[in-house]
């Protein structure tokens, strides 16, 4: 068991090196320059010989200190003739090599500033009591994203469950046609369309019922709720968002659980269990609901890493500030720091949930060993 | 309430004019929204246009433009001087100017502004740009400050009425420690800051000290409603007061009677919108030859592009200057839509169909094509290249459409590679073309990336430069757009127009020449229920 944990452990690593290194690469190797780019949104019109002071003050404050830097360190500077122009349309293959050494620089820059707890700066934010540790402004944001994700995935647990075994035990009858309509129907939905189409009809000023909060999760002037308040109106602005993270997932589990449940209906200790004389509703909700339950279990804590993908998308229509949105605008403000700290932490959350549940099945299902 | 009628009976001592604003007019919330946090407050090294927008109301500067006569005013300067040669302006600051902690804004304070944006180690490059040929900022007397240029420019008086913060407050050791302050704001100006919550809102509060006239309402809060969408249906749900909107939620929303009801709708020009143009890179040999630029011209029929794509929203213009200013030459008349006038000067310019293929040739068979760059992910700008296509492809032009992504497209036009490009450049109330007409600018990654060379506009944009005597100027500036008229390097395409629905609680809402003046408004006393709350 230890040397399991262990092996899956190590085996973590190299998954980590490998999601961080093509996060890097894609955000480096980008056509046009990024840290160009973005003096160029901030400032408009800029004279280009300042810009490209700018751009060079910036990198080096990120440690995107380009190859050209690192060779003429080592190796001394060619001459203004020799040094190749980054340029668009006439990129030589020597340019391209050389913005690939350069991204591998900095890579291992990264790498070694991780080893050393440094997670860099945040670029885009800013506070004056100097805190532009991206892990700090990933953790101010943690408990929104966590709470809207938390009450997700009891809902989808508790609503899942009952549809899948109802539509099981009634297997061809009307309530599980429908049933697997409607499932089917949600699965297909992406959450863009959901949530905007939500936001028109219930949301506040749409064409429907209009009654749901926009934006946010608190009304204007919360801080002087009461407790009771302050639960209530926090509750009423995450319906929609909660609603946009949960009916995927419903979807899923319900299939799953009919599957499951079906299967086990089938199986030869049922078929004993019914010829012992024993009342259909012990047969299905004491033997088979107990083992159908399993994979269930595993799939639910599976399906955390994916909540937190939709947090992205339902964080930005709902203007809600969790760890979604901060990754969006990262992102748009090609913040490299956060951007990478943001993709860490995901990747090293889904790896261990996934851990956790290939852990959780061997235990649930004695069958399982590890080897 | 006594509170109230007290700073009231104060202001109105201090000043022989009457108040602007009757008691019960003052008082009151507005509700703005943006959609976008602010990612920082700092006075100077400030990224967006929001934190510019607040700063509007928390900062002042020494001179700014009257909104109607859009003529210089003096601010915190009480009045100023310009020496003979142009160079050396002395600005003699208001005795009565005061900072919101009540301190006297004096010559050091704005001494101390001009050098902390000339401070390389402070991130106000942007700012700081502007100021190249700025020999310095000095203090002659406590309430008198001059600043001397090395040239004379007839920006310098615009660029020297600097936005200034009190030295008291932001006074540093550590440059790094003033590029950090993202929430101090302490200014002259009638608001300051009320409370900043991350996520939840901004919100500005009237700055009880205020030297000037008050303004009429008490808190402005600003919500960070991220979706057009939402932030639609929040003032549509009575929680917002004031939103600008995009063309296509105007013409959604504006026919509606309820919309109609409780709603201003102003739709006005603004100098900051700028304009559309297709630029024709002139160092082509396809587009050297100015009868084949106007010939384009002809083709791109404008007026039924702006009204079917843009609804209408906006004005075809004939040259690079804002139709409301002193610049723009309003006796030029657009280029109209003509098949045959463009035929005729592309058979001048030794272009007509000689195989008879349905394309057009030169001498030498070769075929008129050439590529059409712009941005991809904007729908409007491939809606336009489609149709500009199918039109070029009548005549026997051969157009490709090629989109690229933003920052591999600002890549193409800094190496001058491309045929032809659509783009917009933000304006100003008085812009001077220098950087993106002059031949000094073709090289070296500069904005006239057409190449665009001409001695005759070269002449005129120095001239203009150098003439200090705004009707003069103008009078350059005729010249100069007629000769751009001529030479049509760019096809100019029109100018956009502001959209924004103000909610009726609102009152006094008047469009300037400039565009809206918050100060104008008023909404009284906040309705008992909700109306305070977005």
């Amino acid at each position: 068991m230890k040397t399991y944990i262990l092996k899956r452990l190590l085996l973590m690593i190299p998954t980590i090196v490998g999601i961080t290194l093509l996060t890097y690469l894609i955000v480096r190797l980008a056509p046009g320059d990024p840290i160009e780019a973005m003096i160029r949104n901030q400032s408009g019109n800029i004279d280009p010989k300042a810009m490209k002071e700018d751009a060079q003050k910036i990198r080096e404050r990120l440690g995107l200190i380009d190859y050209h830097y690192v060779r003429d360190r080592f190796f001394g500077a060619p001459s203004e003739e020799e040094r190749p122009q980054p340029t668009g349309a006439s990129y030589k293959v020597t340019d391209a090599l050389d913005t690939v050494a350069s991204a591998g620089i900095g890579y291992g820059r990264w790498v070694g500033h991780l080893a050393t707890g440094d997670f860099g700066e945040s670029i885009k934010y800013r506070t004056s009591s100097g805190s532009r540790n991206p892990l700090a402004l990933i953790a101010e944001r943690i408990p929104v994203t966590a709470t809207l994700n938390i009450i997700a995935e009891l809902l989808i647990f508790f609503i899942a469950i009952p549809v899948g075994l109802a539509a099981a035990r009634h297997q061809g009858k009307w309530f599980d046609r429908a049933s697997s309509f409607v499932m089917l129907a949600f699965w297909s939905v992406p959450t863009v369309l959901a949530g905007t189409v939500l936001l028109g009809f219930l949301g506040k000023g749409g064409l429907g019922w209009s009654g749901f909060p926009i934006a946010g999760l608190h009304s204007f002037g919360y801080e002087k709720f009461s407790w009771g308040e302050y639960l209530a109106d926090t509750l009423w602005h995450s319906v929609l968002p909660v609603v946009c993270l949960t009916y995927g997932g419903i979807a899923y589990l319900a299939k799953l659980g009919r599957a499951s449940l079906l299967e086990n209906l089938r199986a030869d200790y049922v078929r004993t269990a019914r010829a012992k004389g024993l009342p259909e509703s012990r047969v299905v909700y004491h033997h088979a609901l107990r083992n159908s339950l399993l994979p269930m279990i595993t799939v639910m804590v599976l399906t955390l890493p994916g909540l937190i993908g939709g947090s992205v998308i339902v964080e930005t229509i709902f203007s809600i500030q969790g760890t979604g949105l901060l990754l969006v605008n990262a992102a748009q403000a090609y913040d490299l720091a956060l951007i990478m700290t943001e993709t860490l932490l995901y990747g090293v959350l889904t790896l261990v949930f996934l851990l956790i549940g290939d852990l959780l099945y061997a235990w649930a299902d004695p069958r399982v060993r590890y080897e | 309430m006594l509170a109230l009628c007290l700073s009231l009976l104060a202001a109105s001592s201090a000043f022989a004019e009457p108040p602007r604003f009757a008691p019960e007019q003052m008082g009151g919330t507005l509700r703005g929204n943006f959609n976008a946090e602010p990612q920082t407050l700092n006075p100077l090294t400030y990224k967006d246009v929001y934190a510019a927008i607040v700063h509007d109301r928390v900062f002042e500067s020494l001179i700014d433009r009257n909104p109607d006569t859009l003529e210089f005013e003096g601010i915190l300067a009480e009045r100023w001087e310009v020496s003979a040669d142009g160079k050396v302006i002395t600005f003699y600051l208001n005795p009565k100017a005061r900072f919101s902690d009540g301190t006297p804004v004096t010559a050091d304070d704005v001494v101390f502004t001009y050098q902390t944006i000339m401070n390389p180690q402070i991130d106000a490059r942007s700012i700081a740009s502007y100021f190249e040929d700025c020999q310095g900022c000095e203090k002659v007397d406590d309430r008198t400050v001059r600043f001397t240029w090395k040239k004379v420019y007839f920006k310098s008086l615009e660029t020297s009425g600097i936005l200034v913060i009190p030295k008291h407050v932001y006074e540093f050791k550590d440059p790094k420690a003033f590029n950090e302050i993202n929430d101090k704001l302490v200014g002259s100006g009638p608001y300051q800051l009320g409370e900043w919550k991350t996520g939840q809102h901004l919100m500005l509060v009237r700055n009880e000290n205020y030297w000037r006239q008050p303004p009429a309402i008490d808190r402005v809060v600003w919500r960070f409603i991220l979706e057009d969408q939402a932030a639609v249906q929040a003032l549509l749900a009575g929680e917002l007061d004031d939103l600008g909107v995009a063309p296509e939620w105007w013409v959604k929303l504006t026919p509606r009677a309820d919309v109609r009801d409780r709603f201003q709708m102003l739709r006005y020009s603004s100098p900051g919108n700028g304009y559309t143009y297709i630029g024709w890179n002139n160092a082509r040999p396809l587009f050297a030859d100015r009868r084949v630029r106007l010939a384009m011209t002809h083709l791109v029929w404008r007026q039924e592009l702006l009204k079917y794509l843009l609804y209408d929203i906006g004005e075809v213009t004939t040259g690079p200057f804002w139709s409301k200013s002193q610049q723009y030459d309003l006796s030029i008349k657009p280029w109209p839509f003509s098949r045959q006038e463009a035929l005729r000067l592309l058979k001048e310019a030794g272009w007509q169909d000689r195989s008879g293929d349905g394309w057009l040739e030169n001498e030498k068979g070769e075929r008129f094509e050439f590529e059409f760059c712009s941005a991809a992910g904007n729908p409007l700008t491939r809606d336009i290249a489609r149709i500009l296509q199918e039109e070029f492809r009548r005549v026997g032009i051969d157009m490709h459409v090629r989109l690229y992504e933003w920052s591999v497209f600002t890549v193409k036009l800094d190496n001058h590679d491309f045929d032809a490009v659509m783009l917009g450049w933000s304006g100003a109330v008085e812009d001077d073309p220098y950087q993106i007409w002059h031949s000094s600018q073709i090289a070296d990654r500069g904005s006239n990336f057409i190449s665009f060379r001409n001695p005759e506009a070269d002449r005129l944009i120095e001239e203009a430069r150098v003439t200090l005597d705004a009707a003069k100027r103008s009078a350059i500036y005729h010249r100069f757009h007629r000769l751009l008229h001529e030479q049509q390097p760019y096809t100019f395409l029109w100018r956009r127009e502001s959209l924004r629905l103000v909610s009726n609680r609102v009152k006094g809402v008047k469009v300037h020449t400039l565009g809206l003046d918050w100060r104008d408004w008023w909404i009284g006393k906040d309705e008992a229920k909700g109306a305070a709350a977005p």
